[in-house]
């Protein structure tokens, strides 16, 4: 099985390749870079104007299913994330049932595995149930598949268990991933700040991440643990995560596209498609996550995608779930971020694929000849409307619903396969 | 605008005579009907004026009322905030009210006149006292006393203009419907 | 925030629900109170009823508890001739927004015109005024900590009755600024109706973030927050605040925020003290200031049920219009005198 993808401008940045070009595959891997003129293939792809990059890594995601299926299934969110880009992604432990257990681990991987979408590289729960008061089965669970650990939004506020899961992660040398928010401070619904106080609705201060992140950076560096933080949302947070670099520390960062394009004026009118944990912040913050993914203090851009039925989003704000459903949007609001000159393709690429791949695989990903085929293909131009028909995820939380959106994923291709088309 | 509809109407051009004729016209309802001691109760805005100077004339205590809480076109037109409030400074209970408008048209300023009376207490009785009638009843309503009756076209209307000098006028709506 | 606005009015600009008086303009505002003046004069007649409302269904849906605000609610009504229906529901934990919805659902059945709604949740109300069939009219009688527009705006009421107009106020609010929804709406109205020098008082715990934002000044000392003012308007301190590290006890703060016969001294000398009640005396105020002359907590609660009455009614006939308009015209509907 052969597939020719004709003239498109390949953006590699593993390689800092950005040059229109020509791409072959046969089987499962790349065979061919270059003027292929002349060559044929199976699939034959028209490619003019579109951007061709290694397929995309997502760093935070969840599928739902098993106990939650009125909001997604692993079938039809693992085809949204194809339909947004993504080959492999790391769902996030507060399944339910919690993914604490090698069976729970087995029974989501299988799922994927019989969808055929994406590849499913899970980060498992830090401790029991996230409780926050017993270890997980850690190495069982690494054995298992998983490539890392987090506790997910629920901070474990206990220092001496804290120590205790950094110590037996770094005996197994295995990643423990942060949601950097602390427990008390974050018990709001929203950033603290002028727009939660018109509106009456409980503030999280910039204080509730920070203070998170300086506390795990020092268990870091106690216990030599490779750690990642997951969706960094303030400047303050970019700025220690860039101090924490600078002093050699082996830490990486992600932030999630919401946080890169909305902030917290969007929840004006108490409109709950943008009640968002953590929060979105002000015009500042979003401004230094940006500068954040392109000096590279962030690395990785990940989707947080989060859906709901429509019934856990309708109510007094308060009472709503926190989340929204990214991926049927996330395409076109990075090429919203590209228009407006804050980020390029080849920055984005790099935070979505050969960054969360280095994270995630340990090992980059590359448009490179005998590699395997997992790539991306995103036409800039297409214009189209998200509505209940054009979207994939079952989530109903879309923020961008019945609007017309630019760019849209044309191809994408797993393991040589064509995994989603448009 | 007034000018060319008055020669239509030549007594509207002479009001002080008007209301002249509807103070005799009391009397004479007073005397024949022997209303003792009535009180006269005035409707926002015109009916006051006209109530003072009758009142004046009698002797006879003077009360005002505001029918805006009373119209019966509140789902229509909506509320409008009120300017003058109600003042009756007695009890109407088993006493004779002379109810004074200046205008008489469809009668449901009067309804409503009415039912605001009723809900401060029950008069012995209520007698209509009005400058003017315009034949376009809406409603089972006619004046005791009246000193001018009239029929106007569409869209024309009739005003009061005061408070010191009274005078009568027409005035014409140019987009009526 | 014309979210706000475009929610509370018809396409006339005729108020339909009243949530907040964040989002309306001073007309608006002028007109609610001017209505309200003559709802006063209603009051002190023997005959306090008239006929607006009559044949009109009005649910006060308290999921909150407050036996003044809702009581309130209740007369105005009376006074206005509706029929009024009261209906306690306290929301259950775990099912929270879901019940709301349902509830909404069920009430539907008994075609109401107007809910006057109280919640302890921010939004509440305006989540309701966008749930409910277009014909219902929502009067907000307080959402969590964001507003309480009834309450605020008999409080402009009382200020323009005893001191006219607001472009030449100074305007003091102490207090648990932090959990009041009264404060919020109080600084929109001021703020709307022209009032320029409005100043928040209280310790830093009991300030909002950013608050400033809003167009206030904030002052951590009592003394110098009311010097020379117009208007000082006491809040209620929920005993609450000094269980759960927000104050250490009731004697620092009375101490340090307490409204004696002596502070107020240092406002101007014909100033007026406001309250919402229920005040705690010894804790946020004196008995002497609250009983003495330059006390409006009585005239208040009498202001608050003409205000009620005022937002009630125009809020009826807003929906009614609405009502009539589709139904004879789809056109804008024009006024026409009636003679």
């Amino acid at each position: 099985m052969s597939i020719l993808i004709r003239g498109a401008r390949l953006i590699d940045p593993s390689k800092q390749l950005d040059k229109v070009t020509d791409l072959y595959i046969k089987d499962h891997y790349i065979e061919a870079i270059g003027d292929l003129t002349g060559v044929n293939a199976d699939t034959e792809i028209d490619a003019d104007g579109m951007i061709l990059s290694p397929s995309f890594i997502d760093l935070h995601t969840c599928l739902r299913d098993l106990n939650q299926i009125q909001k997604g299934t692993i079938a039809s969110e693992t085809q949204a994330a194809a339909s947004a880009g993504f080959t492999h992604l790391c769902p996030s432990p507060d399944t339910q049932p919690c993914s604490d257990a090698g069976s729970v681990i087995n029974m989501v991987k299988n799922k994927a595995a019989a969808a055929g979408f994406c590849d499913l590289l899970p980060v498992a729960a830090l401790t029991k149930d996230l409780k926050g008061a017993q270890l997980s089965n850690m190495e069982s669970l690494s054995s298992a598949g998983c490539i890392g650990f987090s506790n997910a939004s629920y901070d474990i506020s206990n220092n001496t268990v804290l120590l205790r899961c950094y110590e037996y992660a770094a005996t197994f040398g295995l990643k423990v991933f942060v949601q950097a928010q602390d427990q008390q401070l974050g018990s709001g619904q929203m950033h603290a700040g002028p727009t939660a106080t018109r509106m009456g609705l409980d503030g999280i201060p910039v204080i509730a991440e920070t203070l998170a992140i300086s506390r795990h950076l020092q268990f870091m560096q106690h216990t030599g643990v490779s750690g990642h933080f997951n969706q960094l949302t303030s400047a303050a947070g970019v700025a220690l995560i860039r101090e924490a670099k600078a002093q050699g520390m082996k830490v990486t960062a992600d932030v999630g596209i919401a946080h890169l394009c909305f902030t917290d004026t969007a929840v004006q009118g108490y409109r709950s498609q943008y009640h968002v944990q953590p929060p979105l912040r002000e015009e500042s913050d979003r401004k230094a996550l940006l500068v954040g993914i392109v000096d590279g203090t962030l690395d990785a851009i990940c989707s947080a995608h989060q859906p709901h039925e429509s019934a856990a989003k309708c109510a007094p704000f308060a009472a709503t779930a926190s989340g929204m459903a990214t991926y049927d949007m996330l395409v076109p609001l990075i090429q919203k971020l590209v228009d407006a000159e804050d980020l390029t393709w080849a920055l984005a690429i790099q935070a979505l694929s050969s960054n969360s791949a280095t994270i995630a695989l340990r090992k980059t990903t590359s448009l490179t000849l005998g590699e395997e085929a997992n790539l991306t293909l995103i036409d800039p131009n297409h214009h189209w409307t998200l509505n209940s028909s054009s979207q994939l995820s079952h989530g109903t939380n879309q923020a961008l619903a019945h609007q017309q959106l630019k760019a849209r994923v044309s191809l994408t291709i797993k393991a040589g396969q064509i995994s989603y088309k448009v | 605008m007034g000018a060319t509809q008055t020669l239509h109407y030549p007594e509207l051009a002479d009001t002080p005579a008007l209301v002249n004729n509807l103070l005799d016209q009391i009397d004479q309802l007073i005397f024949t009907q022997k209303l003792d001691q009535p009180l006269v109760i005035g409707i926002h805005t015109g009916g006051v004026w006209v109530a003072k100077v009758i009142a004046q004339h009698l002797q006879a205590p003077l009360g005002q009322l505001d029918i805006a809480f009373y119209r019966d076109d509140f789902s229509k037109n909506g509320l409008h905030p009120q300017v003058s409030p109600s003042s009756l400074p007695f009890n109407i209970n088993d006493r004779h009210v002379l109810l004074v408008d200046d205008v008489l048209m469809s009668g449901r300023t009067i309804r409503a006149a009415m039912n605001e009376l009723f809900d401060f207490g029950r008069p012995a009785s209520i007698k209509l006292i009005t400058l003017c009638s315009v034949n376009q009843r809406e409603l089972p309503i006619q004046a005791d006393a009246c000193a001018l009756s009239l029929d106007l076209e569409a869209g024309q209307y009739i005003q009061l203009q005061g408070p010191d000098t009274l005078k009568l006028s027409i005035i014409e709506h140019a987009n009526h419907d | 925030m014309t979210n706000s606005g475009n929610l509370q009015l018809t396409a006339n600009g005729e108020l339909r629900h009243f949530l907040t008086p964040e989002g309306l303009d001073r007309l608006m505002l002028e007109r609610i109170l001017d209505t309200a003046d003559s709802f006063v004069v209603i009051g002190n007649q023997e005959v306090k009823k008239v006929p607006l409302l009559r044949g009109r269904t009005v649910v006060n849906l308290f999921f909150e508890n407050s036996t003044r605000t809702r009581s309130t609610f209740e007369l105005a009504a009376k006074r206005l001739s509706a029929d009024v229906l009261t209906l306690d529901i306290k929301t259950s934990a775990t099912s929270k927004g879901e019940s709301l919805l349902d509830t909404l659902q069920n009430l539907r059945a008994m075609h109401s015109d107007m809910f006057v709604v109280r919640h302890s949740d921010s939004g509440a109300a305006h989540f309701i005024a966008s749930q409910v069939t277009p014909d219902v009219a929502i009067i907000n009688a307080g959402d969590g900590r964001h507003a309480h527009p009834t309450q605020a705006m008999l409080d402009m009421l009382t200020i323009r009755r005893h001191k006219g107009n607001f472009e030449s106020l100074s305007v003091a609010i102490v207090g648990d600024i932090l959990h009041s929804r009264v404060a919020r709406d109080q600084v929109h109205a001021l703020k709307i109706l022209g009032c320029s020098d409005i100043r928040l008082v209280g310790p830093n715990t009991l300030m909002p973030q950013a608050i400033t934002s809003m167009g206030v000044t904030t002052h951590n000392n009592m003394d110098s927050g009311i010097d020379g003012v117009d208007v000082v308007i006491m809040l209620r301190l929920q005993t609450e605040r000094m269980d759960s590290a927000f104050l250490p006890s009731a004697g620092e703060y009375f101490r340090l925020y307490g409204l004696t016969t002596e502070r107020l001294a240092q406002a101007k000398p014909d100033a007026i003290v406001m309250h919402p009640g229920p005040i705690n005396r010894g804790i946020e105020i004196e008995s002497a200031v609250a009983d003495g002359p330059q006390s409006m907590i009585l005239h208040q609660v009498g202001y608050g049920i003409a205000l009620r009455m005022a937002v009630m009614s125009m809020a009826m006939s807003g929906q009614m219009q609405q009502r009539h308009a589709k139904a004879v015209n789809p056109l804008s509907l024009k006024r026409e005198p009636q003679p």
